[in-house]
Order: structure tokens, then sequence, then C-alpha cells
């Protein structure tokens, strides 16, 4: 196996006089072993970025390393990598077995290794024989990008690269795949680079998270630093599902006391105490406009709350109340903020319903709302 | 409108779509039939009688005015046979050669980014709309520095570069190559060429199937750049051995209609094999598959 290394990653689509940079210069550690995911929202250069590890695209400037051998003139088919598309890219006019076998047979694999490996790899993705006769075209979405996969492992490469695999298939294949490929992950021990749109595959599936946006990396952690701690409110909004609500205020000193006060030209406008911590943490920031980022699952209902939750509230109008089965999605309105709060799956509410929100804010994220960057 | 006054107008609007299916096709066989049965016909016999000779056999025919004759005598007294393996050694050498360099020239045109790609594609288009009688003065001229006049190198240098199969083939490998295939096959340890022969081919067989034919059936019927180029009798193809047949002074058409009918019965077996894909490669890409 091998590890992954981007040195100042440029793609530009454009020319010198006329740059479109898709990619602006990245630097990245892929560590042997590791499963990084890459994540960002469309043409934010995550998908640019894997087609110049794996050769498919010409390097504008900077360098690609494999196992500390520098890629950039190298030919996709001497990386040593497997690469699962989207759109699962099978040979439509050979059957599963001979889309499975072709790399083998194009690096002269002795034709009983080849059938050995194709066996065994079908096994282990639950491939049954007989359609390891068949065409593609008869196999379903979840089957087809199984086979994808067999077809990477099959090899043995140092390097996988997913290029959003799970993108076409409904969602129950989705879940069933995405848990087969982590653990393929687990089994096989290998560097594995995986580029997603979707917020949830990359928390659940990444050892890290590379958020991407605009061309640039912004934040590269593991799954649960980027959701505690996002470096801005890029990441803070990208990251989770509802995402973060913000809220657009101001930190005064009201009896000695922080507290941030909505921007809100209605008399109840939102305001909370933030406690000493926060205050600690925002000194610099009193009577500065700020935003607070605070999670769907840190507001609260006044009326349901027990005595170890927060205290301190305000009133919300309800907007939708949405029962998702587990739990409901509460979308309210402060009068100047939308906002979307994670209630238990038996509370039930009435549009226009005015509902008092406590808000946990020890878990609460505040944001200069000039650069976006947290504070 | 009652039911039965609907049935009956359908039904009427399906007897008139059957005539008139009829009808076209009585105008494009009766030619065939004409061509049939002047073949078997003697030549006392070819302009006294439009179709069958009238006599008293059967359904007032006279059979035993028919005969085989022009068929032999296309054989003994023609060297037709040499004709035939002309045409087919040169119908089959376009129609192979041409075919694999427009779907070399579509597949570049389609799937690489080069400078100077859409130069090249505006060229081809151009050439498209250029008259082919057009380029037969210069055509020649060019063979003739080249020294490829009598020569089957001068009738197939110019189909190496058939603007209409690139142009054909290049809309072919947009509708039916993803890139990601060519990916996956570089990835896998394709060379470029035989990510082409491999990959990209089998994708467009329906395409490859119909321009086959359809080169097959344009050098078989090609009359006049062999009848320019080529001067020696020995190398004719059927369409001008058919032609010396007749001359300012006569005219042999009992064997001219022999003659011909020997000539689409290849073509005729050609396009019933390969019909099927003629049909799907023109109409591939009408429709997302």
């Amino acid at each position: 196996m091998a590890s992954v290394t981007l040195q100042n990653l440029v793609k530009n689509y454009g020319d010198a006089k006329r740059p479109l940079l898709a990619v602006k210069g990245i630097n990245l550690e892929i560590r042997d072993r590791e499963f990084m995911v890459f994540v960002g929202p469309s043409g934010c250069g995550k998908s640019t970025t894997l087609r110049m590890i794996a050769g498919l695209e010409d390097i504008s400037s900077g360098h690609v390393l494999i196992e500390g051998r520098k890629m950039n003139d190298v030919l996709p088919k001497d990386r040593d990598i497997a690469m699962v598309f989207q759109n699962y890219a099978l040979y439509p006019h050979m059957s599963v077995y001979d889309n499975m076998a072709f790399a083998l047979k194009l690096r002269h694999f002795p034709a009983a290794d080849i059938r050995q490996r194709v066996l065994s790899t079908a096994a282990t993705l639950g491939i049954e024989e007989e359609q390891l006769k068949r065409l593609p075209r008869t196999l379903s979405g979840g089957q087809r990008q199984r086979v994808a996969l067999g077809r990477a492992i099959v090899r043995s490469p140092k390097v996988f690269l997913f290029d959003e695999p799970l993108s076409n298939l409904d969602a129950k294949a989705r879940v069933s795949m995405r848990a087969e490929i982590a653990k393929l992950h687990d089994r096989l021990q290998a560097t594995m680079i995986y580029v997603t749109h979707d917020q949830v595959e990359a928390m659940t599936m990444g050892e890290r998270i590379c958020v991407m946006n605009e061309g640039e990396i912004v934040q590269v952690d593991e799954p649960m630093a980027i959701y505690n701690h996002p470096v801005n409110m890029f990441v803070a909004g990208f990251i989770g599902s509802p995402p973060m609500n913000f809220i657009h205020g101001h930190i005064a000193t009201v009896e000695g006391r922080a507290r941030f006060v909505e921007d809100n030209e209605d008399m109840d406008a939102l305001r909370f105490d933030i406690g000493e911590r926060l205050s600690l943490r925002t000194e610099a920031w009193r009577d500065r406009p700020v935003v607070l980022g605070i999670r769907p699952e840190d507001i609260y209902d006044h009326r349901r709350c027990t005595a170890s939750q927060p205290s301190s509230g305000q009133y919300a109008r309800v907007e939708i109340s949405e029962p998702m089965g587990s739990e409901t999605y509460l979308y309210l309105n402060t009068g100047a903020h939308p906002l979307v709060a994670r209630m238990a799956s038996n509370d039930r509410y009435q549009t226009n319903e005015q509902v008092h929100l406590r808000m946990d804010l020890a878990k609460a994220h505040f944001f200069d709302p000039e650069s976006g960057l947290a504070i | 409108m009652k039911p039965r006054s609907k049935s009956l107008t359908l039904n009427l609007a399906k007897a008139l779509n059957y005539a008139l299916l009829l009808l076209a096709c009585l105008v494009t066989l009766t030619p065939f039939y004409w061509l049939l049965v002047a073949a078997f016909k003697k030549s006392e016999d070819f302009f006294a009688h439009t179709f069958l000779p009238k006599g008293d056999g059967f359904l007032g025919v006279a059979w035993y005015k028919l005969t085989l004759d022009n068929f032999s005598r296309i054989f003994t007294e023609l060297d037709f046979a040499n004709n035939i393996l002309n045409s087919v050694f040169l119908a089959s050498s376009t129609a192979v050669i041409s075919t694999i360099t427009a779907a070399m020239g579509g597949y570049a045109l389609a799937k690489y980014e080069f400078r100077g790609r859409d130069f090249i594609m505006g060229i081809v288009l151009a050439a498209l709309i250029i008259p082919a009688p057009l380029l037969l003065a210069p055509g020649y001229q060019l063979l003739y520095h080249l020294h490829l006049l009598d020569s089957y190198g001068g009738l197939l240098l110019p189909a190496v570069a058939p603007a209409f199969g690139v142009f054909l083939f290049r809309q072919a490998m947009l509708n039916s190559v993803p890139q990601s295939l060519l990916d996956s096959a570089r990835i896998d340890g394709c060379g470029e060429l035989h990510c082409f022969w491999v990959i990209v081919l089998p994708l467009v067989r329906p395409m490859v199937g119909a321009y086959l034919l359809i080169t097959f059936l344009g050098s078989w019927n090609n009359f006049i750049q062999p009848q320019i180029i080529l001067q020696d009798a020995d190398k004719f193809p059927l369409s001008v051995a058919l032609a010396s047949l007749q001359t300012a002074y006569r005219a042999e058409y009992g064997m001219i209609t022999a003659g011909t009918l020997v000539s689409i019965a290849p073509l005729a077996a050609l396009f019933l094999l390969l019909q099927k894909e003629f049909i799907s490669g023109l109409t591939s890409g009408a429709v997302k598959g």
C-alpha cells in the first residue's frame, strides 16, 4: 500500500492570460492505508483532484506523489491504482467475468491465476457464479457497482480511487454499499481516496475528511473534529444534516454578563446568555457583529426540557414540521432568521405555533461575519 | 361520434394506409421485376414485350421464349468473373479502409482535446458540402502527379479520408462512448490503439455495420471514378465492364440486364446479412438509450 502526496497541485482549464482555476495549489498528505474522503459542493475541484491523482487529467503545476514517487508523467496504467466511477464504467459488451478479468489479462497474468482471483473476489462481494456470465446490462445498479468494485479489488492496487460511486444508487443500495466499502477498507487495509458531495457518506466512511470549496482545501480532519470544530461558516454549514443554523447578531454586556442578541427589529429578538467559557472566547468581539452557529440538535423545546438542559430561551414561530420517523425536523422563524431544530419523533407541532426555544450554547459556535472564520 | 362509426373510420384509415404502401411497393419493385424478366429474354423479344413475352403457355406467357443465354454469354464472351473479383476487391478494401479511418478520425474528433480540433471539424463539415463531381478534375490531376492513374491505389487513396464517415462516426462516438469507459480502460492498462479496438469499436458496432454497408454499396456502384482512372480492361470493375457493353453502334441489352442482376446479387446478400446493424446504426442516438 502507499501514501499519496499532493504538492501545490494546480489545475488550470484556461490559459496564462485568462486562467480558469479548478484546483488552486492544494497541499495534502494522504497516509498509507488511510480512508480519505474529499467532500464539497459541485464544482469545488474534488473530482478534478482525484482525476489528477489517477493521471486522467494533466497537472497544470505542482506534483502528485505515490509512495514518494513523482507521478506527473506516469501513465494511469502504470500508477498501480484502481478507480470506481459514478456510472460504474463497466464494458457493456463484456461479461461480468471478462470485466473483472480485463486488467489482469492486459497485464498477462496466467489464466488460472486470473480465474482464481476473479472467483475469490466475486465470492467476497457476493457476486454469484451465474452472474459472472451475464452482461452488465442485465444487472441492477447495486450489482453493477459491486462488479465495478470487484474489478478494482481483483488487481490488488496500491491506491483505490472512488469518484462518487454511490450517487447513482437508490437510498437502500447506497446504505448497503456504504457499509460494504467501509468493510472492504478494513479488510484490505488499502489507501482509499473517496470523492463525494454527500456529507453523510463523508462522515460515516472517512477516517479523515478533506472539505474543499472553490478549488481550495478548507479543512482536513477527522469527521467528528470537523463536525464539532468547523474552521469557518462554509464547513459548519456543509457538514451536518440538517445544516447548522446561523443567526446574525452581536454580543453585548448586560448586567455584567455576556449576552448574544439577535439582529432583529422585532421586540422579541433572541437573547441568550452565552456563559463564562464563550464569554472569554469572544471577549474581543464585544459589541461587534458576530454570527452564532447552532446545530439543530442543540435547540430544545422549553416544554420538553429537563432540569439538566439549558435554561435560557426565546420564542420562534413554527413554519413547517417534518416527521422523519425517528425524529422530527422543526422549521422555525424568529422573524429575522430561519432555524431548523431536531425534535423527538413523537413531538407534534402546529404551523404558526409559537415555540419557546432553548439553546445549548456550550455547543454554539461564533463566526466573524466578514471572513466567515470561526472565532 | 358513435363507437361503431369510429371503428369504421379507423378501418378506412388503415385500408388507405395499406393501399398507399402497396402503391409505393409497386412503384419500387416494378423496375426490379422488369430487370429480372429482361435478363431472361432473347434479344428479339426485348422490345416486343414490356414484361414476360405473351404466348399460349401457363398464365398466357410464352415460357419457352425465356433463356439463360444472357447469363452464359456474360461469362463466356466477357471476362465477367474477373470483373466480379475486381469489384469485390475494390468494394471490400474501400469499405474496410474507409470504415477504419473514418472511425479513427471520428473518435479523435469526438474524444480527444487538442489544438486545432474545431478547425479540423470545420474542414470536415466544409468538405461535406462540396459536390463530388467537382473534385474529379483536381483529383485526376493529383493522381497523375502521384503516378496512381490506372491503378487500384488511385481508387483506394481518395477513400482513406471520407468526410461524411468521419462526421458520422464523430456523432456516434459522442453518443455511444462514455468518457468514464475510456478512463476505466486506460487505468486498466489499455494503450490508446488497444482502447480503440477493444472498447470503442465494439460500442459503435451498429455504426460500423451501417457504414461498411454504405461504403461497400457506394464503391460497388461507383462508375465514374473507375471509368476515368482505370484504362486497363483487366482492372475494370463490374460497373465499367457492364457499361462497355453499350456503345454508340451496338447495345447488348440482354447481357446488360443479366450482368446487372448478377452484380446486385452480392449487395442484396450483404444487406440481408447486415440489415440489423444498418437499421440500428442509422437510428443510433435518436433516442436516449
